[in-house]
């Protein structure tokens, strides 16, 4: 089956012929775990899978003791499907599994009562929780901001609290006695309690301080009038308050939504409000109360003459919207990059957004000419803000560290496929042997729609060959530019350094903005001096790193005049030297052993502490390191040797110029 | 419903005879599968005089309504437009047609005289011509979810695109009803289409109403997703 067409004929036969919708039923959970598994999370083959399950335990379309018979069997796949992080999943695909699973929730937890299996109750119970907590969310979108948030991915938001509204009216049945007092694991008490818990659970989410859009506001109130009359007892305070209270202009704004759009979710849950007061007042729901009817009449004046004022004119009613003081800051603050390239890292605008007369969401920076870019640049970073700016950095930093940690994920995956696909392989292998020997008739309905065996038992084993790693990040192509008179102001940086910011600010120098000397050359100063001030040995491990980037974009890269790679080697040394003591042997060797260039300059730049009576001994051996291990550098160790025993002759130190003479009758050859 | 090609769309006004017909017209041409309703007690026409109107129950066939109003002197209801619009209607459909207001009984055409409906609410999209009509029509569905509070599984999205009841402004209505019913039927086909797009319609109708608003400012629209 790996046509959706042969799912389509699938989906006929068990309509046309119910007696065969058990095992086609089987037959098609199965290719969908397979596509699941092999992370085909978009196919066509997995949507067909899908809506065919969805058609038959959503729309009613199959006789519902098949569909109570068989809805447990759904659970793996279901759980396959929804707890998932994976952005590639088809939003499409998900929203159909959380309709099936609401679907068919009292099917299972009717299947449990007569059928303690614990197991299964704890996959329900995982699944419930995870899928709940994902309501404020994007769910299964990658995340944006926290206003958009709230609004994106409806389709799923919806089917969850339907499935709130599901488990509501299982776990809270009119009748207490439904599950029996010798359970093992279900108790009518703790099973009520999450239901009632799930009840002010749908009244907080309502009540977000957040405009919610029309969708899940509408969805809110039908599922509380089903409520309202299955559990009236529960609900009809709270909903009576809710729907007095209510108002939008109370409600703050989505940041980042049009004026009008607005202007117009207000005007729509109003207008729901309104319709709500007036249905409970001319139905004759509230008429026994009358101090509570006279303020519904009162409140449903209000929201007439409300909306008539605003009728004329729509756009008054901005004086209404509230801005919330804690919006956030950009459109994109995903800590996820949305795609694996260099803008999908950096930008924090609105994905989608392009329109007639602005492209900045589509526009190649990197196209531009250099000096407008520059300019740019210069003008964003004087008009933004120290903590809007450190903000959007740590944005970039973590996207930059979800990256990589994604990329180990997948290379372990990839690795737990390879051993699995081992493992599948043999048993094959097996199973054919056994196979071969008897004389087993598969059925024949089951072998047609049974999904396509992984492998021929007669080929030869074919490991699945791991997926390709993610396109890796390409630098962009380094160019020249001319120097700007304008000075940037960055030192706020470094104002409060942390390891991730000074890996980003080492790889911003040396490969982000290394094109500009002016921005560059401030930063390297404002490194090297934070590592000046915090103590070098502390900071050896950045140094090295930094001075290797430095060596990568002096000699490889660029191949400019101004060799910043030597400039702070030579100024490292030169602050590092004078705090050496004996025991920072170690440390003084791994410096030089990891600097991947040592010229005469530096290494007699050691001379001061050969001549330091207390120091010799050590910095010798360091001295002999190099000899041994760094070859490039034997002269310039020689050289320096050379240059130490005639100082120690000089001074009459008969000691070191001994040492001198034994290293040079040793190694000088 | 997301296994459907397109959508389904229901039309209402209060007679179900001058602007839920003209979008009914307008939308059935463009190829959408359409039925139409009155949400009002009656049928009421202009009549002979301003306080002599025409009340005919709903399920009175437009022929009839016809005769009536030719009884009345064709110069009268041709001047108003009335039997223009009488002759568009026959052309659609045989009656005008009551809202199924839930436990009310039936003021309708049998289901065969609407192909492509399986029964009377089996629709994505409403599309009302009046606030009133919205808001009896939003206050059906939510007295459904009370008295009916099993019965939550189908969605449907019901829009109200504010239109004068009068001829002109009935055909104006039309035309902004057919680009909203066009922006919408894309928008789902869309998404229907692209399984791997990770963004589904409902998560764009917000959108497509407010562009469709900022072009269409005369026509107030009202928008609310209901169950039944």
């Amino acid at each position: 089956m790996d046509d959706p067409s042969q799912i389509v004929q699938a989906a006929l036969l068990a309509r046309e012929s119910p007696s065969y919708f058990p095992q086609i039923l089987s037959s098609v959970l199965d290719v969908a775990l397979v596509r699941a598994n092999n992370n085909e999370l978009s196919s066509k083959v997995l949507l067909a899978c899908v809506s065919f399950i969805h058609s038959a335990f959503v729309t009613n379309k199959f006789d519902i003791n098949l569909r109570k018979s068989n809805s447990h069997l759904l659970l793996p796949l279901l759980e396959k499907l929804l707890i998932n992080d994976k952005p590639s999943i088809s939003t499409l695909i998900v929203q159909k599994s959380l309709e099936i699973y609401y679907s068919i929730y009292n099917f299972i937890f009717n299947y449990l009562i007569n059928n303690p299996l614990k197991e299964i109750w704890n996959k329900l119970s995982n699944l419930n929780n995870y899928l709940i907590d994902k309501l404020y969310t994007s769910y299964p979108l990658n995340p944006l901001n926290k206003h958009n948030d709230l609004n994106r991915s409806i389709g799923c938001k919806l089917a969850i609290l339907k499935l709130i509204h599901s488990i509501i009216l299982t776990q809270l049945p009119n009748n207490n006695s439904i599950i029996p007092s010798n359970h093992p694991f279900l108790y009518n008490s703790s099973i009520n309690n999450q239901a009632h818990s799930l009840i002010d659970f749908l009244f907080n989410y309502i009540n977000n301080p957040i405009i919610h859009s029309t969708l899940i506001f509408s969805t809110i109130l039908s599922i509380l009038m089903s409520l309202f009359k299955l559990k009236s007892q529960l609900i009809s305070n709270k909903l009576l308050n809710f729907i007095l209270s209510y108002e939008s202009q109370f409600k703050f704004s989505n940041y980042f939504n049009k004026l009008l759009k607005n202007i117009l979710l207000s005007k729509f849950n109003d207008r729901l409000d309104k319709i709500l007061l007036s249905l409970l007042l001319n139905r004759g729901f509230i008429d026994k109360d009358l101090p509570l009817k006279s303020r519904f009449s009162k409140k449903l004046s209000y929201m007439i003459d409300e909306s008539i004022k605003y009728k004329k004119n729509l756009l008054d009613y901005k004086d209404n919207l509230k801005e919330d003081p804690n919006h956030p800051i950009f459109f994109n603050e995903s800590s996820i990059p949305l795609n694996l390239n260099y803008k999908s890292l950096f930008s924090l605008i609105d994905p989608n957004y392009d329109t007639k007369d602005d492209n900045t969401n589509s526009l190649n920076v990197s196209s531009l000419d250099p000096n407008l870019r520059n300019n740019l640049i210069i003008e964003s970073l004087k008009n933004v803000s120290n903590d809007d700016l450190n903000y959007a950095l740590s944005i970039i930093i973590n996207r930059c560290f979800n990256y990589k940690n994604k990329l180990q994920e997948e290379n372990k995956e990839t690795d737990n496929q390879v051993n699995i696909n081992i493992q599948e392989q043999q048993q094959i292998q097996e199973q054919s042997q056994i196979q071969n020997e008897s004389d087993y008739q598969q059925n024949i309905i089951k072998s047609s729609l049974s999904p396509p065996p992984i492998h021929e038992s007669h080929s030869p084993v074919i490991i699945h060959s791991p997926s390709p790693p993610p396109q890796s990040f390409e630098l962009p192509t380094p160019s020249i530019l001319k120097d700007s008179d304008k000075e940037l102001q960055i030192n706020h940086l470094l104002s409060s350094p942390n390891e991730i910011s000074i890996n980003y600010i080492i790889r911003l120098i040396t490969r982000g903005i290394n094109i500009n000397t002016i921005y560059s050359n401030k930063l390297r100063e404002l490194l090297f001096n934070y590592f000046k001030e915090n103590d070098l040995k502390q900071n050896i491990d950045n140094i090295i790193i930094w001075l290797n980037e430095e060596y990568y974009s002096s000699f490889i890269v660029n191949k400019t005049n101004i060799n910043n790679y030597l400039i702070y080697t030579n100024k490292i040394i030169d602050s590092i030297l004078p705090f050496i003591e004996n025991n920072d042997r170690n440390l003084i060797i791994r410096l030089l052993s990891e600097l991947p260039y040592l010229n005469d300059e530096i290494i007699l730049k050691l001379k001061s502490l050969c001549m330091d009576p207390l120091r010799n001994k050590m910095i010798f051996q360091v001295i002999l390191y190099l000899i041994m291990f760094k070859p490039p550098v034997l002269n310039s160790c020689l050289n320096l040797i050379k240059l130490v025993k005639q100082d120690a002759l000089n001074v009459n130190d008969e000691n070191l110029s001994n040492q001198c003479d034994n290293y040079l009758s040793k190694y000088s050859k | 419903m997301d296994d459907r090609q397109d959508l389904r769309f229901c039309t209402v006004c209060a007679s179900n005879n001058n602007r839920s017909m003209e979008a009914h017209k307008v939308l059935r041409d463009a190829g959408y599968t359409v039925r139409s309703y009155g949400t009002g007690s009656a049928v009421r026409l202009p009549g002979p005089s301003i306080n002599k109107p025409n009340v005919f129950p709903f399920g009175t066939p437009y022929t009839e309504i016809m005769k009536v109003l030719e009884g009345q002197g064709i110069k009268v209801h041709k001047n108003n437009g009335v039997l223009e619009m009488t002759v568009r209607n026959m052309n659609i459909k045989k009656a005008p047609e009551r809202w199924p207001y839930f436990n009310q009984p039936p003021q309708k055409l049998p289901e065969d005289e609407h192909p492509g409906f399986q029964n009377e609410l089996d629709f994505e999209i409403v599309i009302t011509c009046e606030e009133r009509c919205f808001d009896n029509v939003v206050e059906d569905f939510l007295a459904r979810n009370y008295f009916d509070p099993m019965e939550i599984n189908n969605k449907v999205h019901v829009f109200n695109v504010e239109i004068r009841d009068d001829h002109e402004s009935a055909q104006l209505g039309g035309k902004a009803i057919l680009e909203l019913a066009n922006n919408l039927s894309n928008l789902y086909k869309e998404s229907i289409e692209n399984v791997e797009k990770f963004q589904i319609w409902e998560d764009q109708i917000e959108d497509v109403i407010t562009d469709w608003q900022e072009k269409y400012k005369n026509f107030p629209i009202l928008y609310s997703l209901c169950y039944h």
